[in-house]
Parts: C-alpha cells; sequence; structure tokens
C-alpha cells in the first residue's frame, strides 16, 4: 500500500513548501529526520548548533521557517530562540530511535505525488548556511532538482566523512553515497575530533577516501601514524577552507593525493 | 568522477525519491555506516532499502503527531501541526 502525499496546494501554484529547521548533533537520527521531513513534503532548514541565538534567529526570519524540530541536548539554546522570537516559534523534541522502532507504525509507502511534478523539483529541497565569518549566516537553498543533479557527481569511492551533515558537503555526500550505490561512514560526533580519535576510525573503517576539514589534516600530519592513516587512503579531499601551502606541500610530497574541494 | 548509471534519476522529482528507488533495487551494497554510542571502531551498516524503511517510519510517525501535508481533496491540501504547541520547552 502506498500512502500519496500531494505536495500541498502551493507547489500547484507554484509557490514553496513550508521550511521547517532542525537542529542537532550529526548522527543517524538527525538525518533520519530530515529524510523524513523531506517526504512529507517540507523544505528543511538545515542548522549548525555552533551558531549564536541572533544568527539563528536571522535563519529563521531569512527563511520564513517558524517551526524547529530539535535534540534534547540543545534545549538551552531553544529556549533562548523561544524567548526571542515569542511565539513565532513551534518547537517539539526530534524523534529517536525508539520513537520509530514502536509497535503500530503504518507499513505503507508514504510518497509524494505532486499534481504537476513538473512544478515540484525547482522547489526548495534544503536549505543549508553559510559559515558566517564575514557576517550573520546566510541561507542558501537548493532545490530538488539541483540536488539530484548536483549529487550524481561522486568518486564512486567508499569514504569517511568528518564533515557533520549540517556542513553542506558532509550533507550532500549521504546522497553522493546513495546515487552511487558506495559506502559512507559518518564519523562520530559524540566523541572530540582529535587526532586519536580520528586514525582509530580510518583504522576500523578503511575507506577509500577522507573527506575532512584542513584543521583535521593539520593533527593527522602532526605523527607518523596520521600520515600513515592518510596513505591508506586513495584520495584525501578537503573542504570550508583554505588548506596552508606548507601543510598541503607536506602532504603531498609524502605520497598522499589531496584534493581541495567545496568552500576552499 | 565515477560513470555511475542513473537508472531512472532522471525521472525523480524529490531528492529523497532517491532513497526509495535505490531501496527498491535488486542488489542493495551497503551504503552507510554509523556508530552509537562514543564508539568509534564498531560500526552498524545500512542498506538504501532499511535506510528507506527507517525514513518511512520516522515520516509515519512524525504524520501521527500532526506534522505532516494533510490531503483534502485531490487539489487543495493544508499543513498540519497540531503537535508541535505540546513541545514548546
Amino acid at each position: 500500500m502506498v500512502i500519496n502525499i500531494l505536495t500541498d496546494n502551493r507547489t500547484t501554484k507554484g509557490e514553496e513548501p513550508r521550511c521547517v529547521a532542525v537542529l542537532g548533533t550529526s548522527n543517524l537520527e538527525y538525518l533520519t529526520n530530515i529524510c523524513a521531513l523531506s517526504r512529507l513534503g517540507y523544505s528543511v532548514l538545515i542548522i549548525s548548533p555552533r551558531l549564536s541565538v541572533p544568527a539563528y534567529n536571522n535563519l529563521l526570519d531569512e527563511t520564513k521557517c517558524s517551526t524547529l524540530v530539535y535534540m534534547q541536548e540543545y534545549s538551552k539554546i531553544v529556549e533562548r530562540l523561544c524567548e526571542v522570537r515569542q511565539s513565532q516559534l513551534a518547537t517539539t523534541p526530534m524523534l529517536q530511535k525508539q520513537d520509530r522502532d514502536r509497535d503500530g507504525i503504518p507499513e505503507a509507502r508514504i510518497k509524494r505525488t505532486a499534481p504537476n511534478a513538473a512544478l515540484a523539483s525547482p522547489h526548495t529541497a534544503f536549505v543549508m548556511h553559510s559559515s558566517g565569518s564575514t557576517g550573520v549566516p546566510k541561507p542558501i537553498f537548493h532545490s530538488h532538482r539541483r540536488c539530484l543533479e548536483n549529487f550524481q557527481n561522486g568518486f564512486g569511492l567508499s569514504a569517511l566523512i568528518t564533515l557533520p551533515l549540517y556542513h553542506t558537503y558532509g550533507f550532500s555526500s549521504f546522497f553522493r553515497a546513495v546515487h552511487g550505490r558506495t559506502l559512507m561512514y559518518l564519523f562520530n560526533w559524540n566523541v572530540p575530533l582529535t587526532s586519536t580519535n580520528v586514525i582509530k576510525t580510518l583504522q576500523a573503517a578503511n575507506p577509500q577516501l577522507l573527506s575532512t576539514v584542513p584543521y583535521t589534516l593539520g593533527l593527522l600530519a602532526e605523527s607518523e601514524e596520521g600520515i600513515n592513516a592518510l596513505k591508506n587512503c586513495e584520495l584525501v579531499t578537503y573542504h570550508g577552507s583554505a588548506c596552508p601551502d606548507e601543510l598541503g606541500d607536506r602532504l603531498v610530497q609524502q605520497g598522499i593525493f589531496l584534493v581541495g574541494h567545496l568552500g576552499s | 568522477m565515477s560513470a555511475i548509471s542513473a537508472n531512472g534519476v532522471s525521472q525523480l522529482h524529490f531528492i529523497d525519491d532517491l532513497i526509495t528507488l535505490r531501496g527498491g533495487e535488486k542488489e542493495q551494497p551497503d551504503i552507510l555506516a554509523c556508530t552509537s554510542g562514543t564508539t568509534i571502531d564498531r560500526y552498524e551498516y545500512f542498506t538504501a532499502k532499511r535506510l528507506d524503511n527507517l525514513i518511512n517510519n520516522a515520516a509515519h510517525v512524525l504524520k501521527q503527531q500532526g506534522l505532516s501535508v494533510t490531503v483534502i481533496s485531490p487539489t487543495t491540501t493544508k499543513c498540519s501541526v497540531p503537535w508541535f504547541s505540546l513541545g514548546m520547552p
């Protein structure tokens, strides 16, 4: 059985679907909630948990978003945000494993069928945001069409992603893995992003590709064990900022295939 | 870049349908590996089919709790979120 959910009358008229914001730690539950909201017909504002309350407030304003789904560990931030926005923000805790594993959940497939599917593709699927390094973080809108086109471009390699899912490349890596039928290892954000933890993760996962940030590359480059862990990868990509020349040269001279990618 | 067969992707209109498409394929390689707690060396693996089911379940629960796009008629729909008022911290 399939439950068809129309993408609502705004899609019929060519208007944008409603936006729901998601605030949490990058993990399986976070990813599941985002995809479930998308499946229900919402555009999803994916926000970093590292921002200030004014930055959250601005992003919610810019995206006309009045609903926030959050992980309990961020409830203090949400309380402060609710104070700032008064009645303009409805909030709810994010679903956890026990919520979606309980008995009595229908097995029927939820599938969206836009009355005019051609109108749906240009609509916003996800809203990511800039880092805010040159002012307040600005929303970056990604349509379904753009996602479907961009996420076809992958390296076709198994990958360890140390970027969180609220980073554009970290998030897109998941869909690149789905598209390419390749395996993506998600770094555990419940542990600190230290050289030791990344090396242990690399040794356990043994990925062909490591996608990370220059800061982490710098940490790994401080030890022979870190260099060897990088050498075991067919490709190492960095994102989010520029890699210092000295560090990049040193890694390449060690035989590491290093590629600068998005946002660098 | 890999030469990946589009295999129906060009027919999709929503990005999450990509997961459903892959979940319906005969071959189901693992596409996601996650740890839990503070473990960094023991992974749980997920195929597209398993992920699609997880997402479908989560969407059902969200829908049951009130967050859904409710069909009123084939051409007229509305959103409903009664559950959110209960979730105010």
